[in-house]
């Protein structure tokens, strides 16, 4: 018998429901060797042009699972994911390395949404209440564990109840073309997730809007975490390519990288990120945020941990362009730009943070002054916002090439940092430099 | 109906016979949005004499090797254009893709309005594309060719596009980002800026790889453009003999790109801008 380019899901329909059904046509699909499924808009079952799912779909290897036109859900009341791989939702499982899935493709035709619906009242401070489930990992649109070969291409995530993408211990993977639709009604609606153990990654063009930060990768040995890292992985993520973010993160970060507990972030390349967010909507906190002193549950990151970072072409209005906010090296950012409401161009939060062969290069710091409410900005001493602000940190970093607004500090260090600058041209800095005497500033 | 919902498109002779194509095809994409079926593919080669109106959320797709000539001055546009009772912000026509399944061609002129989260892939289109008060605009893999000033023109209030890896020939502009520029009414509730652009990897032939303008009221900014192949000017930014304050231009890097020996022009001053 020929084999089928694909499984309808429209051909298996099971009185059930709609997850039923579409288990049915991957049940079928496997059997006939075509291993692929086509959602189609219109749900015969029901006459809808809906799916409304109480479980996951379940992916198994190999396969390919084809939506066209369709809008798919939660469904009210759900605890479960809307795409997984098979039994990523069970930890025990996944942990074995012989259960990693391979070459998984979710691809979109048309505008295909994948939808949260409405939301389940379970959130990160919810867990273990009321009943609730004890994870957050049933929240999410899409989540993959322990997958090696995926692609994902062109889907409009709306109203996630948690982190949209979640992955952790999958390598060779690309995402293209996802739009995301958050509004930022309850916490931690993040659009993309790497958590430990992922390696060799393609992201391109992500877009829309997240009610927390648009991509984040965490390689952290929380107890979740390490519930589901397979025995023997490195919880390293490295080799990520990311190109072409443009969207607003609801007081968050457009990226955030982020490693603690042993686990190293290097290889991360990330070529233009545009801030979508506008004056009326919430600004970002931070453009790119690398790090942070909190969240270790083993030890914190040390000098070496987070390495070979390249940051180019970035726009953004956050309140802060960059922050470096633990350990860092041999990273280089390269045409930074900032608009707008951005107050501090290049800083961090930290106590302690070590920085070794950072350099920074073409950027341009734009930034407005408070004005009165007549509309007149205020006088230069009220000036605010640095252009470098690197308080109790060591290390060195180069900057060159650098043209800024007006602004109240030039640079402020402290610690025992070293900063070389090198043509930076301003408008006007009221304090220059600020230094203290354990630190160096060169300022040619 | 229920056949065509559960096929999940409709072609133009799905509708009756004895019809010209342009009704078939204006019917199809009428029928396809009324019944939501979403979807119109187009799997023969059409003679358009009429402005074809495409309704949001709809995908018009075009097999492989059909072509589509339009004798209008303009051969597709969302549905709202020119309609002054939806030039307002929360009646922006959305989701449209024009893809290709292969290699279909597009004679004539396409025209966006008060759009938003369009799609563009894989075309070849004898003609040229504007956009006026559109935004989250993707165009990638297509060739667009115009007889015209420019293949590509975004007017005033476009923001938010993502343009890779396409080919476009104009006799003046390859790819044209003019603030200044105006066609369809005012959309109120948007701004009338041009910025976030993204621009790369593209093959651009005509004398200007790039043109950006602004005017008094409307910069340009936050945009991104890079690795391009061009025969000519890289990049102009400002009309000529203009005296606009550089906060007109600002926020924009142009790297990468190979022209003749006037790789960038600047008839304007521009801020905290980036040519590498």
């Amino acid at each position: 018998m020929q084999m089928e380019k694909y499984i309808n899901a429209n051909d298996t329909i099971c009185t059930e429901g709609d997850h039923e059904t579409i288990r049915a046509a991957i049940r079928r699909a496997c059997e006939d060797g075509c291993r692929a499924v086509k959602i189609p808009r219109y749900n015969k079952r029901t006459g809808e042009n809906r799916w409304s799912l109480m479980h996951a779909i379940e992916l198994p290897h190999d396969f390919t699972l084809l939506l066209d036109n369709c809008y798919m859900e939660q469904a009210k009341g759900s605890y479960e994911n809307l795409i997984m791989n098979e039994h990523a939702d069970d930890p025990e499982w996944v942990r074995d390395p012989e259960h990693c899935v391979k070459n998984i493709k979710v691809i979109g035709e048309g505008h295909v949404i994948l939808s949260g619906g409405e939301h389940n009242h379970l959130l990160e401070k919810t867990v273990r209440h009321y009943h609730l489930p004890d994870s957050m990992y049933v929240q999410c649109i899409l989540q993959f564990m322990n997958v090696d070969g995926l692609e994902v291409r062109n889907l409009h995530l709306k109203d996630q109840r948690w982190w949209a993408i979640v992955h952790e211990c999958v390598c060779n993977a690309v995402y293209k073309n996802i739009y995301f639709e958050a509004i930022p009604h309850v916490p931690n609606l993040d659009g993309f997730d790497l958590r430990i153990g992922c390696h060799d990654f393609l992201l391109e063009n992500f877009t829309g809007r997240t009610g927390d930060d648009v991509v984040a990768f965490t390689a952290l040995n929380g107890k979740n975490e390490m519930a589901r890292k397979v025995a023997g992985h490195s919880g390293d993520i490295h080799d990520v390519k990311v190109r072409n973010i443009k969207a607003a993160s609801h007081n968050c970060n457009l990226i955030r990288l982020l490693n603690h507990d042993g686990n190293r972030e290097y290889n991360i390349d990330i070529d233009t990120v545009m801030d979508s967010s506008d004056r009326n909507s919430f600004q970002p906190r931070l453009g790119i945020g690398i790090g942070s002193p909190f969240y270790f549950h083993d030890q914190p990151g040390k000098p070496g941990d987070t390495a070979k970072i390249t940051v180019k072409n970035v726009y953004t209005r956050a309140t802060s362009a960059v922050r470096l906010a633990h350990v860092c090296a041999d990273a280089e950012f390269s045409n930074i730009h900032s608009f707008g409401q951005c107050r501090n161009f290049f800083d961090t939060v930290s106590d302690g943070m070590v920085l070794e062969n950072v350099t920074l290069s073409h950027l341009y710091f734009g930034t407005e002054q408070p004005k009165y409410p007549h509309g007149e900005t205020v006088e230069r001493e009220k000036y605010k916002g640095y252009f470098v602000n690197l308080p109790n940190v060591k290390g060195d970093m180069s900057i060159s090439h650098a043209e800024t607004d007006p602004v109240g500090t030039g640079v402020s260090v402290s610690g025992g940092v070293r900063v070389h600058l090198e043509d930076i041209r301003s408008e006007d800095i009221v304090n220059r430099i600020v230094c203290d005497e354990t630190s160096e500033v060169v300022w040619e | 109906m229920e056949e065509l919902r559960i096929r999940g498109y409709v072609t133009p002779d799905d509708i009756e016979a004895g019809r010209s194509d342009t009704e078939k095809l204006q019917k199809a994409l009428y029928l396809s949005a009324g019944e939501d079926i979403g979807k119109v593919i187009v799997d023969r080669d059409l003679v358009i004499e009429e402005t074809v109106k495409i309704p949001a959320g709809t995908e018009l797709k075009f097999l492989d090797g059909v072509t589509v000539t339009g004798t209008a001055p303009v051969l597709f546009e969302n549905e709202i254009c020119g309609n002054a009772e939806k030039a307002s912000w929360s009646f922006e026509d959305k989701w449209i893709y024009i893809i290709s399944e292969g290699k279909a061609s597009l004679n004539g002129n396409i025209r966006f309005w008060h759009a938003g989260n369009l799609v563009i892939e894989d075309m070849e289109i004898n003609g040229s594309v504007s956009f006026e008060f559109c935004r989250e605009v993707r165009m990638e893999r297509n060739t667009v060719r115009s007889d015209g000033d420019a293949a590509v023109v975004l007017m005033r209030g476009c923001n938010n596009f993502i343009v890779q890896y396409n080919r476009f020939e104009a006799e003046k502009n390859a790819f044209a980002a003019d603030a200044s520029l105006c066609d369809d009414r005012y959309v109120m509730g948007k701004d009338t800026d041009i910025h976030e652009l993204i621009i790369r990897e593209n093959e651009m032939q005509a004398q200007t790889a790039l043109f950006i303008g602004a005017s008094e009221e409307s910069g340009v900014f936050n945009v991104q453009y890079d690795h391009t192949k061009t025969c000519g000017t890289g990049i102009v930014i400002g009309h000529e003999n203009e005296t606009l304050d550089k906060k007109r231009y600002f926020n924009i890097s142009a790297t990468e790109f190979t022209g003749t020996e006037n790789e960038k022009l600047l008839n304007n001053p521009v801020r905290h801008c980036y040519f590498g």
